[in-house]
């Protein structure tokens, strides 16, 4: 087995194969990554999420929004609200901003609806300045855009990016649902089929923490606190990873009638629950 | 990859996320107690200088968040420890009090448990962990956090 360890948005991904990554493949895979970062990241001035923060306009998006924001307005849509990418002002203003400043600000913006833009694919069309987060599923994105350009190359790949895991291979991969509260044990393992992707969130350990996510009901403003960690296993990677946020602030038969995955979900007073068909344990 | 030193970072980490959401949401209960100092809950930003080598207080720590949310009012507490400028304990216990944390809904489910401990990775032929994402990043600003609601 080969491991190919890499910093990307904010975090640290494994890439495993059987053989090491050929030199193009490499080279592809991190351009994949730059070009999402330059369209993506709130943190750079130079990207177009940037753009759009300040003013408003007609943006034209790369080629992943299609599939990125048409999954948000569903997930807007079944969510209630909760779920919306505007919520960027806000958790920048709670202090998760570009400087990692941590310092909460008088009064936090409210979070404007998802339907206060028009999205017709590729043109995203604003009327005030916002602030697009894509935390909940835009790391999930494009670990199936990192998994799609290895997979030109090989056909046995894990793509894991700290919490988001896409697994293709001949043997399933058994993977361990660490405990929220305590790194050294888990709740259950999970069994990854090929082409499957499993996606974890928690949030007592990455408030502030991680370069992407942070869990915000949209309607409030303010970070959930009743569920504390969620497990998502789908068909992709970015499925996985929009349910896994959407399982703090939703109830999951919403989900479950629409999107086809399965999933765990922690409560804060250390309730588990899962769905009937979670593929692998549950340590009760 | 899962060194006892990793773990001990891990959790680290764990509670310095709490703290800081203690510290960024403003929260309506905190509270904070040492042993041997005043120190409460972490000041919202430090001085600009906690990386700076220092001491910190010895003394058991202690901060409580609690937010509202669509189910209602919960609540995280930390407790750590500091002894010799390190931090020697920590622990992470979520409240939760009332609203949808104490229903279910269980025609949707497969299973529910109560309060489950799970087993010790160390113990489990795993390819992988699921866990919460951390950044060498933000694992930096939390630690930086709770330098500087230490400092001495």
């Amino acid at each position: 087995m080969a491991s190919w360890r890499l910093e990307a948005i904010g975090t640290a991904w494994q890439v495993d194969t059987v053989q090491p990554l050929a030199a193009d493949v490499v080279a592809e895979v991190l351009d994949r990554i730059e070009r999402f970062d330059r369209s993506w990241s709130r943190f750079r001035e130079d990207s177009v999420v940037s753009d759009i923060a300040r003013g408003p306009g007609e943006f034209v998006m790369p080629d992943e929004a299609d599939a990125l924001l048409t999954f948000y307005g569903e997930l807007a849509d079944l969510s209630d609200g909760a779920v919306n990418p505007l919520v960027g002002r806000t958790l920048a203003d709670l202090g998760y901003d570009a400087d990692y400043s941590l310092v909460v600000s008088s009064a936090p913006a409210a979070v404007p609806p998802w339907s206060s833009v028009a999205w017709r694919a590729p043109n995203l069309t604003t009327t005030e300045p916002v602030l697009i987060d894509v935390g909940a599923a835009g790391k999930g994105l494009l670990v199936d855009l990192v998994a799609a350009v290895i997979r030109r190359d090989v056909d046995a790949v894990t793509v894991n990016a700290s919490g988001d895991l896409l697994h293709a291979g001949a043997e399933p991969l058994r993977v361990a649902l660490e405990h929220p509260a305590d790194p050294t044990r888990a709740i259950g393992v999970a069994l990854l089929e090929s082409g499957l992707a499993l996606c974890a969130s928690a949030t007592n350990r990455r408030a502030w923490g991680d370069g992407l996510h942070h869990v915000l009901d949209a309607r409030t403003g303010r970070p959930t606190d009743d569920v504390v960690a969620t497990w998502v296993v789908a068909g992709s990677c970015m499925l996985a990873d929009g349910l896994a946020t959407a399982h703090f602030l939703t109830d999951p038969a919403a989900l479950v009638g629409r999107f086809r995955h399965e999933f765990v979900r922690m409560h804060a007073d250390g309730r588990v629950e899962w769905s009937p068909d979670f593929p692998g344990e549950m340590f009760t | 990859m899962k060194t006892p030193a990793l773990r001990t970072m891990l959790s680290t980490a764990a509670a310095a996320s709490a703290l800081l959401m203690t510290a960024a949401c403003g929260a309506s209960d905190s509270a904070g107690s040492t042993s041997d100092s005043s120190t409460s809950a972490p000041a919202a930003k430090d001085n600009g200088d906690s990386s700076s080598s220092g001491t910190y207080k010895d003394g058991d720590y202690e901060a409580e968040g609690s937010y509202s949310n669509p189910g209602g009012e919960s609540t995280v507490k930390v407790d750590l420890t500091i002894a010799d400028n390190k931090i020697t304990d920590v622990s992470v216990t979520p409240e939760a009090t009332n609203g949808t944390s104490k229903q279910f809904q269980t025609k949707f489910a497969g299973g529910v448990a109560d309060e489950v401990v799970g087993k010790s990775i160390d113990d489990l032929d795993v390819g992988a962990v699921a866990g919460s994402s951390l950044t060498s990043k933000g694992f930096n600003q939390a630690i930086e956090q709770i330098k500087g609601e230490a400092q001495a």
